[in-house]
């Protein structure tokens, strides 16, 4: 039926994505909630621009070892590499580990949706309620698989680049106050540099999870592309972002809120006719979100078929779906320590897995498959 | 109420999705399955019931905070 289906389109034709798409997955994912939670935590206050920039330049190595490790080893995910690299047993515990952090992150971004919609758009509906209507939807996108994905993202980031620049960037010129902004380092460099750390953290170096999902890149030479034109793509559109929250509401207030870039855009009003423009954030987040879940739900159920030995991964994306929205509800009991949690506890907790890990693989590569370039 | 609706909506999900499993023959799949939507399912009919789950990342939040507080 419709499993036999997708089945037979696998063994006909293996996915392959292009340069393009995978650019747009990388961008879209970046932005995921980061658009409404902001980067740096409110640490930096004025210079959050300058820590993101800083966020930028740390993030950089961390990919160019994703990449190369995607490069070196062409046509393979990260759990593939982990068991040439580290043998069956190491690897596989390896990968058990990488399958829990995706699990975990995309967890996370159902969180912040679900926060989202119950403290800014339906506070008297069931938090379970809007996140089921989403669930299809993942369940549906994974099965799928990533071509799919990236044909989507590719169409969407359209609507995205349109709603955040032309529409509420334009549109917020009114209300800038370059004031927010001055005087540039009065905090002095710590700050930033701490700040910096969180941004590495919390949007750049998650792109972890598209190692183990872009087993079908085209060239060797793709993953470098991808990875580099994606982070300056999403580091250019937060930055603008958080220029336009820092002008028109102030540090202070970002500090203080939930969703800075829903109280900014709130605050946008041309005329008596162009108001309330907070769906456009809504749309974006949703539309960011679901690029970001289903990479994580992927990932999950990739590594689940790598690390069973199993012939195919979309019997198992319905559970896994189910499982991971249960996890985003019982995760934490209110949203003050979800909030902690993004900017205190995530950063320290994701080095591990963004930075350490994947420097230890890149090493024990480097000198185990010296001859493949 | 809310219970009956979990053990409705798993029961239509479970029976669209095993008969494929179940006709490919695969233990292991029907195994890995069962188990996923096991626990699914349990930890969906403990909320609906009102009874609240410990969270499974206490754990790593008392880890790290250990370290770097």
């Amino acid at each position: 039926m419709l499993y036999e289906g997708y089945r037979r389109v696998l063994r006909l034709n293996k996915e392959i994505i292009s340069d393009k798409q995978g650019i747009c997955l990388v961008t879209m994912f970046i932005l995921g909630s980061t658009l409404l939670l902001g980067t740096g935590g409110g640490i930096a206050k004025k210079d959050a621009w300058l820590a993101i920039i800083a966020g930028m330049v740390y993030a950089a190595p961390a990919l160019y070892i994703y990449s190369r490790l995607l490069s070196k080893f062409h046509g393979r995910d990260l759990f593939d590499i982990l068991q040439l690299v580290f043998g069956k047993y190491l690897g596989k515990i390896i990968s058990l580990l990488y399958i829990w952090f995706a699990f975990h992150l995309g967890a996370l971004v159902e969180r912040n949706f679900s926060d989202f919609t119950e403290t800014a758009v339906y506070p008297d509906t069931p938090v379970a309620f809007p996140l089921i209507f989403f669930i299809l939807l993942f369940i549906w996108g994974v099965k799928l698989g990533i071509e799919n994905l990236g044909r989507w993202s590719e169409f969407y980031i359209l609507i995205v680049l349109l709603l955040i620049v032309t529409v509420t960037i334009t549109l917020s010129l009114p209300q800038l106050n370059f004031n927010n902004i001055r005087p540039v380092f009065y905090n002095g460099i710590k700050p930033i540099l701490h700040s910096a750390f969180l941004v590495f953290s919390f949007p750049f170096a998650e792109t972890v999870v598209f190692m183990m999902v872009f087993s079908s890149l085209k060239t060797k030479k793709s993953s470098y592309k991808i990875y580099f034109t994606g982070l300056i793509f999403g580091s250019i559109i937060v930055l603008l972002v958080s220029f336009r929250n820092i002008l028109i509401v102030g540090a202070d207030s970002i500090a203080r809120d939930y969703f800075p870039s829903y109280v900014a855009v709130s605050a946008i009003k041309v005329g008596d006719f162009i108001q309330r423009l907070e769906l456009a954030v809504s749309t974006v987040l949703l539309l960011n979100v679901f690029i970001k879940v289903s990479i994580c739900l992927l990932a999950v159920c990739k590594g689940l078929e790598k690390v069973f030995e199993l012939d195919d991964y979309r019997f198992l994306v319905t559970p896994m779906a189910l499982l991971m929205a249960s996890l985003s509800i019982i995760v934490y009991p209110n949203i003050m320590e979800s909030v902690k949690w993004a900017f205190k506890i995530w950063p320290y907790y994701a080095f591990f897995f963004q930075a350490i890990l994947p420097l230890i693989i890149f090493i024990v590569a480097e000198i185990k498959f010296r001859k493949i370039i | 109420m809310a219970a009956f609706g979990v053990v409705l909506v798993y029961s239509i999900i479970i029976s669209f999705e095993i008969y494929p499993i179940f006709k490919s023959k695969k233990k292991k799949n029907m195994v890995l399955y069962l188990i996923a939507m096991g626990a699914s399912f349990i930890v969906s009919l403990l909320l609906s019931l009102g009874i609240t789950v410990p969270s499974p990342v206490k754990p790593i939040e008392k880890f790290i905070t250990m370290f770097f507080r």
